[in-house]
C-alpha cells in the first residue's frame, strides 16, 4: 500500500497527476503520473508512488520524476519510471534507476507473409523457434566467446554480430542508437560479468522474456503503418530480452561501488538502491561506460536471436523468407540527450526504467526512413493479449523527456498469479484460442498469466491521450515462445 | 521459528529470513534464495542423490559498511557464483563473521539448469532487525 495518499495528487489533466514538492521536504521537483483516476487508485495499492517520490529527491533532477501508466513497484525506482538529471549541474547517474537488466528491450521484425499463408505451419514454426532460440535459466547459447571476442561485442553492439555474418549492415539503421552506444568501454566491465556473458549471446532467458510470432490485427494509422512497412494480417515477430547475466552483474557491481562512493560526494538518498554519484565523476563515468557496454551486449543478443529466428523461418518456409527489422527499443537504459528545460537547451542523462524512448517527428536522432512519422515505439502486452506499435509524438519531449510506457505493467505478484492460475490450464486455454505455446516452465507461464498484468489497451490509450506517442497498429499473438 | 518465508511482491521476489544469531540468519537467507533458484534440490531424495555426484564449493570474502549491507553483498556474491559456475549453493561455513566482514565457503551442487532466474539481490528496504527471538531480514530480489 502506498504511503503517499491519493489526495496528495493534484489533477493536471484527465491523464496526468502531480504530487507537489511540498509533500516531502527532500523532494527537489514534483512527482508526476500518467494515468486515469481509476489507474491511479489501482497503482496506489503497492509502493509505486513512494518510490516515485523518492526519485524526485535525486540531485540534479529536472522538471519532475515521472511514472508511466504501466507503473508498478520496483525495488528503488518504480518500474515505468523516468528521471532526467542535469549533468552540468552535478546531476546524478544512478545504476538502480536504469535497472539490472540493462537494455532490456523489444525488437520487431516484419515478414512478407500474411497469416493465411503460414497458419498451417504455425505449430511447426513455434517448435522451430523454440529449438533455435536457446531459453530457460542457467542454459547457455550456441556461441561461446573468449575475452577478446566479448570485448568486441561490448564495444560494437549489434555490429559485432553483423561482422560475424549474423545479419547485414541493413539491420543496423532501424535500431535505437544503431544498436551501439559509442561511450562503451569494456575495461570497466568486471571479469565476473564477462564470464557470465561469455556463453549467453543469442539466448532469451526466462521470466517475462519471449519471442512471439504475431499478426497485425488492426491498422489504426494506415499511412504511418505503410511507412513502417506494416500491412493488415501481416506476420511479424516480437523479441523481448536484454543483457542477460552480464548486464545483471554490471549493475550489481556498480550499485555496490556507488554505495561506497556516495559519502565522498556528500550524497544522501532515501533508498540504497538509488545510490549514485554525479555523472561527471570518475565513478560516474566508469559506470556509464560499463552500462553502455552492457547495452551493446543486449543489442548484440537481440541481433543474434534475430538471426536464429530467421533460420527457423527459413527452415519452415524456405530461403525466400525475409524478416526485416522494423525497429528495436531499449526500456532500461540511461541516455545522454538534449532537452529544453525552462526555455534552455540542457544536456541531460535520461534514466528510463521500464520506459521507452518516444521521439517525435523531425527529431534528428531518428533514421531518415522514419523521421517524418516519428520513432517507432514497441509495446508488448501481457502473454496472450495484444501488443502495439506506436510512433513518438512531438509533445512527448516537453511532457516526459520523449518517453512512453514499456508494456502492460504487472498488477499482481508472481506468487499470487501462481495461486490463481495453473500453467498447464493456461496453456490449454491459449491453445484453444489458436495460440501456439512453447515454454520450458509451466510455473513460469502461470506467473506471466494475463490476469497478472494491467490492460495494455488502457495503458496505450493513456499514452496517446497524454501526447506521448500515437498508435499505429495493434497486433495479436499467434505463437508464444518462452524460457 | 521457521528459517525463511516467501512474501508477495508485485513483480519480483521477497524473502524474509530468520535466525537465532547472525550466522543462522545469513545461512537461512542463503537457503531461502537457493530454494527458489532450484526447488527440487530441497527434496530429501534429490539432495541425497545430488550430494556426492555434483558437489561443489566456492570461497567468498566480503567487506561491507554494516550488517545489512553485508547480508546483501553476501547473497549477491553467492548468486553471482551460482550463475558463473552453474551451481546452487544451499549451505555456508563461516571462517570469519562480524557485522562488517565475512570469509566463508559456500557448499552446493553443480546443476544443468535453474528453475527461476534471480537477476539480482537488491538493497531495497533491506534491514536486519533484532527481535527478542533473534534476527530477521526481508530481502527483495529482481527476477
Amino acid at each position: 500500500m502506498s504511503e503517499v495518499p491519493l489526495d496528495a495528487f493534484k489533477k493536471i489533466t484527465d491523464y496526468l497527476w502531480e504530487v507537489p514538492p511540498t509533500y516531502r521536504k527532500d523532494m527537489r521537483v514534483p512527482a508526476r503520473v500518467y494515468a486515469t483516476a481509476e489507474m491511479l487508485e489501482d497503482a496506489s495499492r503497492d509502493s509505486s508512488f513512494d518510490q516515485l517520490v523518492n526519485l524526485a529527491t535525486l540531485p540534479g533532477i529536472q522538471k519532475y520524476s515521472i511514472a508511466m501508466p504501466d507503473v508498478h513497484e520496483g525495488y528503488g525506482s518504480p518500474i515505468g519510471g523516468v528521471a532526467a538529471t542535469d549533468i552540468e549541474q552535478q546531476g546524478l547517474i544512478s545504476p538502480g534507476m536504469i535497472g539490472y537488466d540493462i537494455n532490456c528491450g523489444v525488437r520487431l521484425l516484419r515478414s512478407q507473409f500474411k497469416f493465411s499463408e503460414i497458419k498451417d505451419k504455425l505449430a511447426d514454426l513455434g517448435t522451430a523457434i523454440f529449438r533455435d532460440v536457446p531459453s530457460g535459466v542457467g542454459r547457455g547459447g550456441h556461441l561461446k566467446l573468449d575475452i577478446a571476442e566479448l570485448d568486441k561485442v561490448l564495444r560494437q553492439g549489434a555490429m559485432a554480430m553483423v561482422e560475424r555474418d549474423y545479419g547485414t549492415k541493413d539491420d543496423l539503421p532501424h535500431l535505437e542508437s544503431n544498436g551501439q552506444l559509442a561511450q562503451a568501454d569494456p575495461q570497466f566491465v568486471s571479469d565476473l560479468a564477462k564470464k557470465r556473458g561469455s556463453d549467453q549471446l543469442g539466448t532469451m532467458g526466462a521470466g517475462n522474456h519471449f519471442v512471439e510470432v504475431q499478426r497485425v490485427e488492426k491498422l489504426i494509422d494506415s499511412s504511418v503503418a505503410e511507412k513502417l512497412g506494416l500491412f493488415e494480417d501481416q506476420v511479424v515477430v516480437m523479441i523481448h530480452t536484454g543483457s542477460r547475466g552480464l548486464g545483471h552483474q554490471v549493475a550489481t557491481d556498480y550499485i555496490r561501488n556507488m554505495l561506497s562512493a556516495m559519502p565522498r560526494y556528500n550524497i544522501q538518498l532515501p533508498d540504497r538502491e538509488l545510490a549514485g554519484v554525479p555523472f561527471e565523476t570518475r565513478e560516474g563515468q566508469q559506470y556509464f561506460k560499463a552500462m553502455a557496454s552492457a547495452a551493446n551486449y543486449a543489442w548484440a543478443n537481440r541481433q543474434l536471436i534475430t538471426w536464429e529466428v530467421r533460420q527457423a523461418f527459413i527452415n519452415i518456409f524456405g530461403v525466400q523468407t525475409q524478416l526485416e527489422i522494423v525497429y528495436d527499443v531499449a526500456h532500461n537504459i540511461g541516455k545522454l540527450e538534449e532537452h529544453q528545460v525552462d526555455g534552455q537547451k540542457k544536456k541531460l542523462l535520461v534514466h528510463r526504467k521500464g520506459a521507452t524512448r518516444s521521439f517525435g517527428p523531425g527529431h534528428p536522432e531518428i533514421h531518415e526512413d522514419y523521421r517524418e512519422v516519428g520513432q517507432p515505439v514497441l509495446i508488448p502486452g501481457s502473454m496472450g493479449t495484444a501488443s502495439y506499435v506506436l510512433v513518438g509524438a512531438k509533445t512527448a519531449m516537453q511532457e516526459s523527456f520523449g518517453s512512453a510506457c514499456h508494456g502492460a505493467g504487472r498488477r499482481m505478484s508472481r506468487h499470487a498469479a501462481k495461486k490463481q492460475v495453473r500453467g498447464q490450464k493456461l496453456k490449454a486455454e491459449l491453445e484453444h484460442r489458436g495460440i501456439v505455446i512453447r515454454s520450458r516452465s509451466m510455473s513460469g507461464l502461470a506467473e506471466e498469466a494475463p490476469l497478472a498484468y494491467k490492460d495494455v489497451d488502457n495503458v496505450v490509450d493513456v499514452v496517446e491521450a497524454a501526447g506521448l506517442a500515437k498508435k499505429v497498429v495493434r497486433t495479436v499473438p499467434l505463437a508464444v515462445i518462452k524460457g | 521459528m521457521k528459517d525463511y518465508e516467501i512474501l508477495p511482491h508485485t513483480a519480483d521476489l521477497k524473502i524474509r529470513a530468520f535466525g537465532r544469531d547472525q550466522k543462522e540468519l545469513f545461512a537461512h537467507a542463503l537457503k531461502g534464495m537457493s530454494s527458489v533458484i532450484l526447488p527440487e534440490l530441497e527434496e530429501p531424495e534429490n539432495t541425497a542423490n545430488q550430494k556426492t555426484a555434483h558437489e561443489t564449493t566456492h570461497d567468498i570474502d566480503v567487506v561491507s559498511s554494516d550488517m545489512t549491507t553485508l547480508l546483501i553483498d553476501f547473497l549477491s556474491q553467492a548468486l553471482s557464483a551460482s550463475h558463473a559456475y552453474k551451481s546452487v549453493f544451499r549451505e555456508v561455513k563461516f571462517k570469519k563473521l562480524s557485522e562488517t566482514e565475512l570469509k566463508a565457503t559456500l557448499k552446493g551442487q553443480q546443476v544443468d539448469h535453474f528453475d527461476k532466474n534471480i537477476k539480482a539481490v537488491t538493497y531495497h528496504k533491506a534491514q536486519v532487525e533484532k527481535e527478542p527471538t533473534g534476527f530477521m531480514a526481508t530481502i527483495i530480489y529482481d527476477v
